[in-house]
């Protein structure tokens, strides 16, 4: 009798990546098709067929890998629909991994496909996504494009071509924010000065414990935290890493943010392109010192996507390779921003907005089902005086943005999108913001934001800047403040 | 794959239904030929009624071509009772609308294909409540409730869903459209019409429609108590005696030392380590009644033996304590991946004895037999965790499912309590039926489905598959296999 499998938060799970079909109908055979994966599965709420839920996706691998069907059309429709979002794995009882099943089913699609369509994608994610000056120029061209004329007119032309590399194109470019800001270059500026180190007689609360987490962080001294920018994040965002720097260095910590570093890959491994996956790690293992320099006590992540892959991506270098060995020390030490500062014992500092303001957390799905951190962003939001937070009635599931499924799928993703407004708006009077923990999600909450008419008066911000902007006053809810 | 018999019968359910109601892919077949077991069989086609009307049209089109119908909700059945063996899966989901919730009579009318904890969240905000709580209610709808007479650890005391079924709507294998049963919680006016198709397992007529009774929502203070025990034997006779106490619990469930093993990792402290088995015990009632029926309780445990006891009236503590049972059904599967779920029942007292026959069996059979269940009816679920792909594991695995069955027939108890028969359990039933009764349920099911077109080859021990047998659509694969393969 084996001892029952480990849940979010080992270190083992993070150590069986599967990019081929056998290992992914290995772990699809460990399932017993129970079905209490159905009510966590986005995408079987809104489709409503078997094939589009975890269950029905699970089946089909098997059979896939015991040569019972062919990934024919409606297979790579169920594969492909899937948002990855592994509200599954959190849902299933028996602990099936089905990161690993529909990663190793992709790749081996992934391998399969040709095409300018698919071309297209692997160079846009090459030579655009994964570099935030030239995303945010796309996104700002892009933006133009789609919203003039001759956008509305190309769309049009290719609205009756779905599927097609144009209509991939511009769903992409639709999904960037045209009024992105110019990037000033790599970095987010000079270091903050480091703050009071907290600690105002509070203990500090627990850590919530991910895998191979320092067991605590030097006290005392500075720590020294590494901040690790993303590129959607600095290309689009660049603000929310600004904040993200300040909320560490007020926390006590010395803040780096290491020149060379890199877009993380997790796009790319998900779009099945693991080799330039792998050499966009090594270049951060350089960037970071895990690879012949002198690692910093913990990296800082602000968006839930890259800090999933990076605890999940050590496998894609063989054991015993000192890369692989820098890559689990990274995965280790990599740590997502509100849990480092309740770890630290973080309070609100600043003048504070006394008046009630209402937020819904939406959080990221990577953040909470992979790196199973889901109580530090609920606990900074609920510390702030004034806010008062609650998640969406639907516990917080997809949003639809999913990477870049938003651009690939952008009708199922909008179905996914209309649903989470949907239990938005069910949940009583309509917020004054939605704060999220993911570039993506904000992303797609804009657009959900835009899509009920609500721009002007829900604001949509990601969990540091809402918390700096918050403290320091400068929160005005496009609504008004409510009378209190 | 798509003989002329195929296409003909496609088309005409197009015709009738609807495109998007008609699904005939590679893999739509496939993610509907399974339910929570390890069986499967592939229909020639799925399709999704929307309305009664839809599924009086797919029986007409069935009946005109001899084309078996197997109806299904979300497909968390534990005994293969709706899986296909090709012909029409006919699934339910999108009959999913409450129709009303009458708060001045008690009751509500809703469609077959409504997710029971849907169902009983709306029901909460009219402040009623239904009491059914399978332990796939997140999932299930509440015709496959009705289908198999669902339970749950609340079926203790409030019984299974059946009782709360005041009327159905059923659609005969003729065409029939019926209205049983109404809208009193008495009626004797007449046979019970509604009684015969609960737990009828889509074989005797497809249920569209229901009037479920309601409840005035229970006490508002819970409490669970945690009895463990060192042997099996006092945890048995603690059964019988909680049973009969006047503090009887609401709830009374069992798990036993080889599942606390699985579980070990999220083991409530309230459980101490190296329990031979332990009684869960929950109550509602009045916060001040509470603790003196947990301490009336918790003697009547001492009494029979148990090594500690725990009361809990703190809400997190027993929301801990209850995930885990939940979560319990599926999470020893962890061990390997074939889990056979059986769900004998024997009256009260010969609990003790049919727990000490499982163990002999675990010890003779070689096999990961462990217990959990729903102690207080005397429904046990012995699960035996296997793997399919090993011919010589699976072979003990029968003959020890054989022996459980043996076993609790013996005890004066019977194949299933709350999961049906279906496929896996229909090569016991002329040893667990009088063969006068067994023959009696025949001329019923001859009489209502007369071609055998509504779930066939289910349930009866030496039930033909259907007289479609012949047709062209039945000359497709068929990958039921039959655990119940004991010849009848």
């Amino acid at each position: 009798m084996s001892a029952p499998v480990p849940r979010n938060g080992d270190a083992s799970r993070h150590g069986s990546l599967s990019p081929s079909l056998e290992i992914a109908g290995a772990e699809a055979s460990r399932c017993i098709h129970c079905g209490f994966c159905l009510p966590a599965c986005p995408t079987y709420q809104v489709l409503g067929v078997e094939k589009h839920s975890p269950r029905g996706r699970i089946q089909l691998v098997k059979a896939w890998s015991d040569g019972r069907v062919e990934p024919d059309a409606g297979l790579v429709e169920a594969l492909d629909l899937c948002l990855a979002c592994r509200a599954c794995e959190t849902a299933c009882p028996v602990g099936v991994h089905y990161g690993a099943i529909i990663e190793g089913a992709r790749d081996e699609l992934a391998a399969r496909r040709r095409g300018p369509a698919n071309v297209l994608l692997k160079w846009v994610l090459r030579r655009v996504a994964a570099h935030p000056g030239r995303l945010g120029a796309a996104a700002r061209i892009g933006g133009r494009l789609v919203h003039g004329a001759l956008g509305r007119r190309v769309e049009a032309w290719a609205a009756r071509r779905p599927g097609s590399w144009l209509h991939a194109a511009l769903a992409f470019a639709r999904a960037l924010p045209s009024n992105a800001r110019r990037h000033k270059g790599p970095g987010i500026g000079p270091a903050p000065e480091p703050g009071p180190t907290p600690g105002t007689g509070h203990p500090p609360v627990a850590p919530d414990g991910l895998a191979g987490a320092p067991a605590s962080l030097p006290a005392g001294e500075r720590p020294r935290a590494a901040l690790f920018l993303g590129c959607a994040q600095e290309g689009l965002f660049p603000e929310v890493n600004a904040s993200t720097a300040r909320l560490l260095a007020a926390a006590g910590f010395t803040v780096e943010t290491p020149a060379g570093q890199c877009c993380c890959g997790a796009l790319h491994r998900h779009q099945g392109d693991v080799k330039h996956a792998r050499s966009l790690l090594r270049r951060n293992l350089e960037a970071f010192g895990f690879l012949g320099g002198e690692p910093p006590d913990v990296v800082v992540l602000n968006a839930g996507g890259c800090l999933a892959w990076i605890k999940e991506a050590a496998p894609v270098f063989e054991p015993g390779t000192p890369e692989r060995a820098a890559a689990e020390q990274l995965a280790a030490r990599a740590r997502e921003l509100s849990e480092i500062l309740v770890e630290r014992g973080w309070q609100p500092g600043g003048t504070g907005r006394s008046r009630p303001v209402r937020v819904v957390y939406q959080p990221s799905c990577h953040l909470t089902h992979v790196c199973g951190v889901k109580d530090a962003p609920l606990a900074l939001l609920k510390a702030l005086p004034g806010v008062s937070v609650t998640l969406p009635p639907d516990g917080g599931s997809c949003c639809g943005s999913a990477g870049i499924y938003n651009a690939l799928h952008p009708q199922t993703s909008a179905a996914v999108l209309d649903r989470k407004m949907d239990a938005i708006a069910a949940g009583g009077e309509e917020p004054d913001a939605i704060v999220t923990s993911n570039p993506g999600c904000h992303l797609q909450m804009l657009a959900g934001v835009r899509r009920r008419g609500l721009a002007g008066r829900v604001a949509v911000m990601q969990l540091p800047e809402f918390i700096e902007t918050y403290l320091a006053g400068d929160f005005n809810p496009p609504g008004g403040f409510p009378e209190s | 794959m798509t003989t002329p018999g195929v296409l003909d019968l496609v088309r005409e359910l197009t015709a009738a239904l609807g495109p998007d109601q008609v699904l005939t892919s590679p893999t739509d077949r496939l993610t509907y030929s399974y339910d929570a077991t390890y069986l499967s069989g592939e229909p020639d086609v799925v399709v999704f009624p929307q309305s009664t009307e839809h599924v009086r049209r797919v029986l007409a089109i069935a009946r005109s071509r001899r084309v078996p119908v197997f109806t299904r909700g979300s497909g968390t059945g534990l005994s293969g009772g709706s899986v296909p063996r090709g012909g029409i899966a006919l699934v339910m989901t999108r009959m999913n609308r409450i129709l009303h919730i009458d708060r001045a009579n008690l009751q509500a009318r809703v469609q077959a294909g409504v997710i029971t904890a849907q169902f009983q969240e709306a029901v909460r905000a009219h402040g009623l409540f239904y009491p059914p709580d399978p332990g796939s209610a997140r999932i299930s709808t509440i015709g496959g409730n009705i289908a198999e007479n669902a339970g749950g650890p609340k079926a203790f005391h409030y019984g299974t869903t059946g009782r709360y079924v005041l009327g159905l709507q059923v659609v005969l294998a003729d065409g029939t459209i019926v209205e049983t049963g109404g809208r009193t919680t008495k009626n004797v006016t007449g046979y019970d019409l509604t009684g015969l198709f609960v737990g009828s397992e889509g074989t005797l007529g497809i249920v569209t429609e229901a009037t479920l009774r309601l409840l005035p929502p229970p006490p508002p203070a819970r409490g669970t108590l945690v009895a463990s025990f060192a042997d099996l034997t006092a945890l048995g006779q603690a059964i019988g005696a909680l049973a009969a106490h006047p503090a009887r619990p609401t709830s009374l469930e069992m798990v036993d030392r080889h599942c606390l093993a699985v579980v070990e990792a999220h083991r409530p402290p309230e459980i101490p380590a190296g329990a031979a088995g332990v009684l869960l015990c929950e109550v509602l009632d009045w916060p001040e009644s509470l603790a003196r029926r947990l301490r009336e309780l918790e003697d009547v445990c001492r009494a029979a033996g148990a090594a500690s006891v725990a009361g809990a009236i703190d809400a997190a503590v027993q929301r801990r304590i209850w995930a885990m049972r939940e979560a319990l059904s599926p999470a020893v599967a962890r061990i390997k991946p074939t889990k056979i779920s059986e769900d004998a029942t024997v009256p009260i007292a010969a609990i003790p004895a049919f727990l000490a026959d499982l163990e002999r069996i675990r010890e003779r059979r070689r096999v990961d037999l462990l217990v959990f269940g729903h102690a207080g009816d005397g429904n046990l679920h012995p699960n035996i965790i296997c793997d399919e792909r090993d011919a010589d594991e699976m072979a003990r695995v029968h003959a020890a499912v054989d022996d459980i069955f043996a076993a609790a027939i013996a005890h004066g108890g019977t194949l299933s309590g709350e999961h049906g028969i279906g496929l896996l359990k229909k090569g016991y039933m002329s040893q667990a039926l009088q063969p006068a009764a067994l023959e009696t349920m025949r001329r019923l099911k001859a009489l209502f489905d007369p071609d055998n077109l509504l779930n066939p080859g289910k349930m009866f021990p030496d039930a033909p598959v259907s007289d479609a047998d012949s047709s062209p659509v039945r000359q497709v694969r068929s990958q039921v296999q039959s655990l119940g393969g004991t010849p009848a």
